[in-house]
């Protein structure tokens, strides 16, 4: 039995991620659908009434993804109960039909074509970006690189403000808004009123923002978004917001977490980072995928069994929480051929951290695009760079890194930014 | 996982038209469905284009996968 791993606990979330995937890997081998008590609350004041099953294999994960008609992300998608938090969670909490209404109006702009379409634009901006950096010689890379970049893609680019300020509002509403139970933020009040109080914050400028492309459309995804419909159906204003404040969170906090990861992977495996600096150009998607599995930025998504079900010859009844975890999918050895070796030649590489069937993350391509745009900036700009280790978000959720410091040889021009 | 309740998606069954036009595909990568009757319009597919005759170019609208990453749903 499992009793020796406790994924409700938070000591178990507090200690090394390959440590964790030992005791996912036996889950894998010996339990692979397990029952857990209600997790610990993140915060004083959060309460967890219900327990959960794990679901760790790559192909169950990948199954239960694909059919929602089973398995509901509508009664929430967090191991923790935060029904407060999923009220503006948008379509991810919903299934179909409204899901695939409200996604199909957003899917188009953050399709992979379009993406591709933007890819200057967005090397542009990480080279304005490390132009500041480069001169520095040290300093934080969340604060000076990771969280810049996702939130400037997203306030020019998708929502076209121009302004700085009403720009640094939304960025650190998303900082806030991921960071909602760190203590930094205690002042404003208990978890959940941090969170609160960001959401307002992004939603405001969020129908400000409506208003002004309503009036002055423009060529960005917000003057789509007021104006777009899908089989007759137009987003609300309030689903608008949520829709707004989903994209604020999603898009910011996982992208720079992952370019925490990918920068930091890459310096624990010299080898690997030397190979692709040997061409980049013909590595670097290969490489993003590698960096995506051995890393998710996020660990979980959690369903409800809509309807009693066996697997693995265990009875998962109605109302039950089915927790996904990713993580432990990225490292099965039924899926991938060893795969606790990090090989950035790794194909087919078809991991789960973007998810995977109708829920399977919008911003995906946007994301492995942010990723290229960095690694790019770096291996051309600051080759030299060293990071030490990472300071890491205590969750069961965000594979999060707060700080990641650095060090490299000033430079001050970009004249040789790829 | 019991048969009845195998999660697996099911192969849409041709009616009077054929198999080809009908059959869904499955994007090995993502999850995301290919369905005929809707086509990609956005990736220039009419709805009504069978799989098949989709031109091997054409990618996956949520994730990029190449068509040759696409499996009959079944």
């Amino acid at each position: 039995m499992h009793e020796h791993i406790d994924l409700s606990s938070l000591e178990f979330w507090a200690r090394p991620y390959e440590d964790r995937e030992r005791a996912f890997r036996w889950l894998r081998d010996h339990e692979p659908v397990s029952w857990h008590r209600p997790p610990e609350p993140l915060a004083p004041g959060l309460e967890n009434a219900r327990g959960f099953w794990a679901i760790v294999r790559y192909e169950d994960i990948k199954e239960i993804s694909r059919n929602a008609k089973v398995f509901s992300s509508a009664e929430g998608v967090f191991l923790d109960d935060f029904p407060q938090l999923e009220t503006i969670l948008s379509f991810i909490v919903m299934d179909d039909p409204r899901h695939l209404q409200l996604r199909n109006i957003t899917q188009a702009a953050f399709s992979p074509r379009n993406i591709r379409r933007m890819e200057q634009q967005i090397d542009a901006m990480a080279t304005r970006i490390v132009d500041e950096v480069a001169p520095l010689g040290d300093g934080d890379l969340c604060e000076l690189v990771f969280k810049q970049l996702p939130g400037l893609v997203f306030a020019e680019v998708f929502v076209g403000i121009k302004d700085v300020r009403r720009r640094k509002v939304l960025i650190d509403g998303a900082e806030q808004l991921g960071a909602w139970a760190d203590p930094t933020y205690a002042h404003i009040g208990p978890p959940l009123a941090v969170f609160q109080d960001a959401a307002q914050r992004i939603m405001t400028i969020a129908y400000e923002e409506a208003d002004r492309c309503r009036r002055e459309p423009d060529d960005n995804l917000m003057s789509w978004v007021v104006q777009a419909q899908f089989e007759g159906q137009r987003m609300t204003d309030a689903e608008m917001g949520a829709f707004f404040t989903l994209l604020v969170g999603a898009s910011n906090d996982t992208s720079r977490h992952a370019m925490a990861h990918a920068v930091l992977n890459l310096q624990r495996h010299p080898d690997q980072k030397a190979l692709l600096r040997e061409d980049f150009d013909g590595r670097i998607d290969s490489a993003v995928e590698e960096l995506q599995r051995w890393s998710p930025p996020l660990m979980h998504f959690r369903r409800t069994a809509l309807r009693d079900v066996e697997l693995h010859g265990v009875s998962i009844k109605a109302g039950d929480k089915v927790v996904l975890w990713y993580c432990s999918g990225n490292r099965d050895e039924r899926a991938f051929l060893e795969p606790d070796r990090f090989d950035i030649l790794r194909s087919p590489n078809r991991h789960l951290s973007f998810g995977n069937g109708p829920h399977y993350c919008l911003g995906a391509a946007l994301g492995r695009q942010m990723i290229k745009s960095i690694l790019r900036q770096f291996t051309n700009r600051m080759p030299d760079l060293e990071v030490g280790e990472p300071t890491m978000l205590l969750s069961n959720f965000m594979n999060g890194v707060l700080s990641l410091k650095g060090s490299w040889r000033q430079r001050t021009t970009s004249a040789c930014a790829g | 996982m019991e048969a009845a309740d195998h999660v697996r998606l099911r192969r849409v069954m041709p009616s009077s038209t054929n198999a080809e036009t009908t059959t869904r595909w499955v994007c090995e990568s993502c999850g995301f469905v290919y369905d005929p009757e809707r086509g990609d319009p956005d990736g220039g597919i009419p709805p009504g284009t069978a799989f098949e005759d989709i031109p091997d170019n054409w990618s996956c609208p949520m994730c990029g996968a190449r068509k040759r990453d696409f499996v009959p749903a079944i």
